[in-house]
């Protein structure tokens, strides 16, 4: 039973039968006593200290006041828009609007006290209107503050939203030389704007959930109407919309529920903290998926090739970036095998290696007490502990360890005849390559073991299955319907201009295949670009 | 879905038990349980056996002499670590040690090492195998098929012939490099600048001796025991020996092996000494281009062989100008000294009857007809075979100089 279900786990396409589909909320009427009210928020925050509750006089038409509740979070409202655009508009209203509102108001229609309030007093560029006392407690705890009024089935919901956020900085995980150092926060609305402002497009939709019943995150899933396919953005929602789960934190929460192949080594869901780079995956017809608490947008589909492209290479010129991509895969390949085959060279197959190089590793290895595999598993044990221990070291000691780890480590143990010097190249070639290509990191982790442990125990042919095996689940995996494996598998000759090196912009005429469906041209600058040139008789034309 | 998790199992189990053919224990060997060899010699072995049991008479037993790489004395760490020091007595502390072993044959030689070594002989980075001349004369392709049998052994090695003794060979220490055998590997391949001696590997010997009528030529190498007390006897490559079937039949000098070279296009480089008049030129060959073509008329096997060489002027110890005439006539001379070398070696290799040159497979391919007539007599005929040179030596280059350094001696303007 269980086998069978890590079966199916490993293959792609689980989400089809899981999910529950959630229950209908249940409608509860905002009382129309204020003192109702508000002891039925305070009980329902269960009287907690920064929940406010402010009374006052509301002089909403003339000569009519009445009492007024205002309900909000301390700590998440502006508390100068609050005091200046709501609370004193309300309370000083009857003068100021008395004219104003005898003008606008129609004589035929009976507008609640509400409406009358909401249409001439408040001065805040957002305010609505709410029945539902639900909606009422979920506004206040995404930071709006809620009026009510004494008599009324209805109240106001104003924004007012301000709190403490991170300022826009630099990106930390995808750095580029070149191009916008802008990276997203924490913020939905602040990441939003950030696209928005990059895709000045009437069409860019933000369509926004809320997930994750105790924690009521939410989401936005973006996409570029007309350009994404239906059929994506329709498996995207579909498959948001089965999840069922009390908190949502993370963009990784969404991800895991969500993904196909939840045990593959491989990713298939991109993430990014770029705007730049969420902007040209929304312009290839891909969606995006934001989480408020996250600055890591998830994009979707996602391929393999799509982890070794980075964006600085579409910001520089066209050889430089070929060249870079072409040693980013050779880094990958190489951090991933160097030292399985290192381990099955000097086990299993002694006569491949040239006879001087034959001679430096076997004197190098000769007092160590370890068989090359051991030498190899536990040095780089040690380089992951390390690895792990820099992640979560504080800065003042990280000098030191890395001293430690580097120089003492390495040198004494060559010195004390533990390891061999070849073994420590190895190590920290292989280090050093996997950081070439920071996307890949975790998958590249666990590759490495898997081929040393192969290379160590089944030599060359033990490599070999390894790269067999990996090609068959890598061409496998799918992505929300894509093969990941594209463009290799399926093989689309015109896609491949973007996968080993990058093909000059103008060379890249259209977009992905299947993907963008709606607007398959990507531009119409002529190849290449024009030139100026003399005709025989001197005169100047272009071409 | 079951039945999917029985056919993986299976598959998963049957995987597992043919892996016990590549399993851990029968192929992985650490890298300080082997014994690197790097040079084999085999030899006659005279003298008792040093207490090794072997099977057959006593006069077949060879003893054989393996190079065997000390591991920690090569490479950066090792060879600090022991430095010049040979505090042992005899040849203990030197970077390599030679196994003597004596055997009935080859394989029971190898494995009867296992009485005096603490690891296994590794023999796949192996670069040359020495027969002794004595060994040589009486056949050598018996030992070969150990080398084409086993599993471990290269046959790309270099197959060398030693005067006399082959283990003297790999025991003479180099001045240039650690270990004696890859010394002698290096110094194989470095003929190839003066095409003197051809190279050899066991692959090429087998193959010719498979080809009908057709014979390989060995390098052959000597030791030179110096006079003077201080200086080291050192290896020297003289030319090459001479196979009949596998049998060592006759030895080549340096003129003669080239002039053999010449015609089957395996010059590749080389000198040729001239002396023009009194004075001393030197030519050197830049590219050379042989080949001949055989015919059987009038009860005779004629041969005629087509020579092309570019050379550059190396050297020209003379004075005056140097203008085409000159040249033409030093092509000239070139040329005779060619067909002079060409004739020498010729003339050895015919009266040993020994068709190194291949002409005998050359009729074979291209003559089919005459060969059926000449099939039988072939050695007989070859004996008294004819050879018409033909050589084309142009002169491409005279070097970096125009004129001769001494073109204007001693300060007279000419």
């Amino acid at each position: 039973m269980f086998l069978e279900y890590i079966f199916k786990k490993l293959k792609y396409n689980n989400n089809t039968k899981c999910g529950v589909p959630q229950k209908q909320e249940e409608q509860t009427p905002v009382p129309p006593n204020i003192d109702n009210a508000e002891q039925m928020l305070k009980e329902r925050f269960c009287f907690s200290n920064d929940f406010v509750t402010r009374r006052l006089n509301v002089n909403y038409v003339e000569n009519k006041s009445c009492n007024g509740l205002i309900a909000y979070m301390d700590g998440m409202v502006r508390q100068d828009l609050l005091s200046e655009s709501i609370i004193k508009p309300l309370l000083h209203g009857r003068q100021e609007t008395f004219l104003l509102s005898n003008r606008s108001k129609s004589k035929n229609e009976k507008n609640s006290k509400v409406d009358k309030i909401n249409n001439t007093i408040l001065s805040t560029g957002e305010v609505k209107k709410e029945k539902d006392f639900e909606k009422a407690v979920e506004a206040i705890l995404n930071g709006d503050c809620v009026l009510f009024l004494e008599n009324s089935a209805e109240c106001s919901i104003i924004s007012c939203k301000g709190y403490e956020k991170r300022t826009i900085e630099q990106p930390s995980y995808e750095v580029s030389m070149r191009g916008p150092r802008e990276s997203f926060n924490e913020n939905l609305r602040t990441n939003t704007t950030l696209l928005r402002r990059r895709v000045k497009n009437s069409n860019l939709v933000f369509e926004n959930l809320v997930k994750g019943r105790k924690t009521r995150t939410n989401l936005c899933i973006t996409y570029i109407n007309g350009l994404a396919e239906k059929k994506l953005v329709d498996e995207v929602k579909r498959r948001i919309s089965k999840i069922n789960v009390d908190m949502i934190l993370e963009s990784g929460y969404i991800e895991e529920y969500v993904e196909d192949s939840p045990f593959s080594i491989f990713a298939t869901m991109g993430i990014t903290e770029r705007p730049d780079v969420l902007a040209a995956k929304l312009m290839e017809g891909r969606v995006g998926i934001i989480i408020d608490g996250s600055p890591f947008v998830l994009t979707v589909p996602f391929f393999f090739i799509e982890a070794f492209q980075n964006p600085e290479d579409y910001y520089t010129r066209t050889i430089h970036s070929g060249i870079i991509r072409i040693f980013r895969y050779l880094a990958f390949f190489l951090s991933i095998m160097v030292p399985g085959i290192y381990v099955a060279l000097t086990s299993f197959h002694q006569e491949l290696i040239p006879t001087s190089l034959l001679f430096t590793i076997a004197a190098s290895s000769e007092g160590v007490p370890f068989g090359s595999f051991a030498e190899v598993s536990l040095f780089l044990l040690v380089f992951e502990l390390l690895k792990e221990a820099g992640i979560h070291m504080p800065k003042n000691i990280g000098q030191t360890i890395s001293i430690v780890g580097g120089l003492v480590m390495g040198e004494a143990a060559i010195q004390a005849g533990l390891i061999g010097a070849p073994v420590v190249i190895i190590i920290a070639f292989t280090a050093v390559s996997s950081f070439v290509v920071p996307t890949m990191g975790n998958e590249v982790t666990l590759l490495r073991w898997i081929f040393l442990f192969l290379g160590g125990f089944l030599g060359g042919f033990g490599i070999a299955v390894g790269i067999i095996g990996l090609t068959v689940h890598v061409t496998g995996l799918e992505s929300f319907g894509y093969s990941f494996a594209s463009p290799f598998m399926p093989c689309r000759p015109e896609d491949l201009k973007d996968t080993f090196v990058r093909a000059p912009l103008w060379m890249m005429r259209r977009r992905p295949y299947g993907m963008a469906q709606g607007d398959k041209v990507r531009e119409n600058t002529p190849i290449p670009p024009d030139r100026e040139t003399s005709n025989e008789n001197g005169e100047k034309n272009y071409e | 879905m079951s039945k999917k998790i029985i056919c993986i199992t299976t598959v998963i189990v049957i995987m597992f038990v043919s892996f016990t053919g590549c399993s851990v224990k029968g192929t992985k060997r650490d890298l300080s349980s082997l014994a690197i060899v790097i040079g084999l010699a085999i030899d006659k072995n005279e003298g008792d056996s040093q207490g090794f049991e072997t099977f057959g008479d006593e006069q077949a037993r060879i003893l054989m002499t393996a190079q065997v790489v000390r591991n920690d004395s090569v490479g950066q760490q090792g060879g600090s670590g022991q430095g010049a020091d040979s505090a042992g007595k005899g040849d203990v502390g030197k970077p390599y040690w030679n196994v003597e072993v004596v055997g009935g044959n080859l394989l029971e030689a190898i494995r009867a090492a296992t009485h005096v070594t603490n690891r296994s002989l590794y023999l796949a980075q192996n670069q040359v195998v020495v027969i002794s001349s004595d060994i040589a004369k009486e056949g050598i392709a018996k030992y070969l098929d150990f080398f084409f049998r086993d599993h471990e052994t290269r046959y790309d090695v270099s197959l060398i012939i030693a005067e006399g003794n082959a283990g003297k060979i790999l025991a003479t220490e180099s001045h240039l490099d650690n270990l004696p055998a890859q010394d002698l590997y290096k110094l194989i391949n470095s003929q190839k600048r003066d095409s003197g001696t051809p190279d050899c590997t066991l692959f090429s010997f087998i193959r010719d001796y498979k080809t009908e009528y057709k014979s390989a030529l060995v390098p052959f190498v000597r030791v030179i025991e110096p006079k003077e007390e201080q200086r080291s006897p050192f290896l020297f490559v003289a030319g090459s020996s001479i196979f009949v079937e596998d049998k060592m039949v006759g030895i080549l000098d340096e003129k003669q092996t080239r002039g053999v070279l010449w015609v089957s296009d395996r010059v590749t480089d080389g000198v040729v000494a001239l002396d023009f008049d009194g004075i001393a030129v030197s030519l050197e060959v830049i590219n050379s281009k042989g080949s001949f073509t055989a015919e059987y008329s009038d009860g005779k096997i004629k041969v005629k062989s087509k020579v092309e060489a570019k050379l550059s002027l190396g050297e020209y110890q003379g004075q005056g100008q140097f203008d085409t005439e000159k040249v033409k006539m030093l092509e000239k001379m070139c040329e005779e000294e060619i067909k002079k070398e060409i004739n020498e070696g010729f003339e050895k290799i015919r009266e040993k009857s020994a068709d190194v040159l291949g002409i005998g497979n050359y009729f074979y391919r291209f003559k089919y007809k005459q060969w059926q007539k000449i099939q039988e007599d072939f050695l007989e005929m070859y004996k008294n075979a004819n050879m018409e040179i033909e050589v084309d030596a142009q002169i491409i280059r005279t070097g970096s100089l125009l004129k001769p350094i001494d073109a204007n001696s001693g300060g007279k303007n000419e």
